[in-house]
């Protein structure tokens, strides 16, 4: 069985199709791409995901669960980290425990317990406008993450980040990654990133988006250190960068 | 902005305001324009001195009635916007009779209210809190209306309620534009009291005002004059100061050593 599985799913803004039979999964632990353009509905399939839409059609199942259409079940996270900036760190990490009912105290005091680990120690009293744009995105990462240690949507969280930044911010993600084995689902428009990041790569394309093609990295996680260096990355790239090319053709002709 | 540096920036309008008093004095004393119709600065202050318990007997009653109506104008005002937020309809039925009520002048309501509610202090109370809710109410819907729709949405996919979401964002939101409000308002909630008194009342400020005047006692005059300048500015320095409490992060240091002291934590 699946960790989380979309079957089919169908999602339309008035007449127009935005994303067609989508059917993807991801295993308990797998850090799972979707790269695409922009505009080929990513971000709409992860609203119905996260139960913000409710698909036309087809299903979104968690652990062989129908949660079609329900939100409260799957985090998300956006290029915006979306802190709030009038609470603290630790207020901001600890609101979905908060909503789901958690004493502030208590929910801190879960926070807290996580803040060495995702590089954040120190931070807990601070406002967001305190810290930099890497270190507010980590803390939007354990937000994530502190609402559903089982599956996190991310929807191009390092895009905003300088090139330095998001580099050093890969390698602290890929490691933290390794310790949480939390199950990902990642949207990016960057090759590089989903090369370096994941299991597994959907690649979405046009528009109604569809899924044109599912690529498997086979080099392990962990053993992806200057992995971007490697002739092996450069060959997925290439791959990925070829199939891309053979749709922009097609929809021209 | 350094202590020193807020020092020197006080020092101007302090500097201004006591060149224009010792003009003032000037004109005065080489009787310029005679003292009957203006007096000096000097004699407002011997003016105020003479009358301090007897216009502080009547600040009271202006105090209170301010106190109460903006009270009671601001309750009413968050009340409006919440109810406005929450439902469609009630924005579209009563918005519109919320800016209505404030294209009437304050000045044409006033004699109806004392005419209705008599010389007590009710009417200065109504008038007060038609006076106040208004700012209260455009500024804090606004506030509410502005929230990142990307943070209320962000909420909904950890299944917040309507009420998660309007404590966690909506209330933080619409904060800076209540207190801009509050500002405006409590200004304006001491000139409608005084208002409110001169057209009839027992005692406060409007009521001292409309004596002194009939004496023509205009040292009197200016001093009452100042007096509720002076308690206006005093009350928008209380909101600035529950302001600052109310919003701690707004005052929160950043320093560029800090932020790149977070940066090396674990990099």
């Amino acid at each position: 069985m699946h960790k989380l599985e979309t079957e089919n799913i169908t999602m339309n803004f008035g007449s127009e199709t935005i994303i067609r039979d989508i059917s993807i999964s991801v295993d308990q632990g797998e850090l799972v791409s979707l790269l695409g353009v922009s505009g080929s509905g990513k971000t709409t399939l992860f609203n119905c995901i996260s139960g913000i839409y409710t698909p036309a059609r087809g299903r979104v199942i968690l652990d062989g669960e129908d949660i079609t259409g329900t939100s409260g079940h799957i985090s998300y996270m956006l290029q915006k980290d979306l802190l709030l900036p009038y609470k603290t760190i630790e207020d901001n990490v600890a609101l979905p425990l908060v909503i789901r009912g958690v004493s502030r105290d208590e929910a801190r005091k879960q926070a807290s317990e996580h803040f060495e680990e995702f590089g954040l120690e120190g931070t807990q009293k601070k406002y967001p406008k305190q810290l930099s744009g890497g270190m507010r995105q980590r803390a939007a990462l354990l937000r994530t993450y502190l609402f559903s240690d089982n599956v996190a949507l991310l929807d191009e969280p390092f895009s905003a980040l300088d090139t330095i930044t998001k580099g050093r911010i890969h390698r602290w993600y890929l490691e933290v990654m390794e310790r949480i084995n939390l199950t990902t689902v990642f949207i990016t428009h960057d090759i590089n990133e989903a090369v370096l990041l994941s299991d597994r790569v959907y690649i979405m394309t046009g528009r109604p988006g569809e899924i044109k093609s599912e690529i498997i990295i086979s080099t392990p996680r962990s053993e992806r250190q200057n992995y971007d260096l490697t002739d092996e990355f450069m060959e997925y790239k290439r791959q990925i960068m070829g199939i891309l090319d053979e749709e922009k053709k097609e929809t021209r002709e | 902005m350094s202590k020193n540096k807020s020092k020197t920036n006080k020092i101007y309008p302090i500097l201004s305001i006591l060149i224009i008093l010792a003009l003032w004095e000037c004109l005065c004393v080489f009787e310029v324009v005679p003292h009957y119709m203006l007096p000096s600065p000097a004699q407002v202050v011997e003016a105020f001195i003479k009358d301090f318990w007897l216009l502080m007997s009547h600040l009271k009653v202006t105090l209170l009635e301010t106190l109460i109506g903006t009270l009671m104008g601001v309750v009413i005002g968050y009340g409006s916007a919440m109810l406005m937020d929450r439902w469609e309809p009630a924005y579209k039925a009563v918005y519109p009779i919320v800016v209505l009520t404030q294209t009437i002048p304050a000045v044409a309501i006033a004699p109806l209210l004392v005419l209705w509610f008599g010389y007590k202090m009710l009417p200065k109370i109504i008038l007060i809190i038609l006076i106040t809710f208004f700012p209260i109410v455009v500024g804090t819907l606004d506030g509410f209306r502005s929230a990142d729709q990307d943070a209320i949405n962000l909420m909904r996919s950890m299944g917040a309620s309507r009420w998660q979401i309007f404590k966690h964002i909506k209330f933080f939101q619409a904060l800076p534009n209540f207190f801009s409000g509050l500002k405006i308002t409590v200004a304006y909630a001491v000139v409608g009291a005084v208002l409110a008194e001169w057209l009839g009342g027992f005692a406060g400020l409007g009521v001292y005002m409309t004596r002194v005047k009939k004496s023509f006692a205009y040292d009197k005059m200016f001093a009452v004059i100042f007096l509720i300048s002076f308690i206006s500015l005093i009350l928008i320095w209380l909101v600035s100061v529950l302001q600052k409490k109310c919003m701690p992060w707004e005052y929160a240091e950043v320093t560029k050593r800090k932020r790149d002291e977070n940066k090396c934590v674990r990099n």
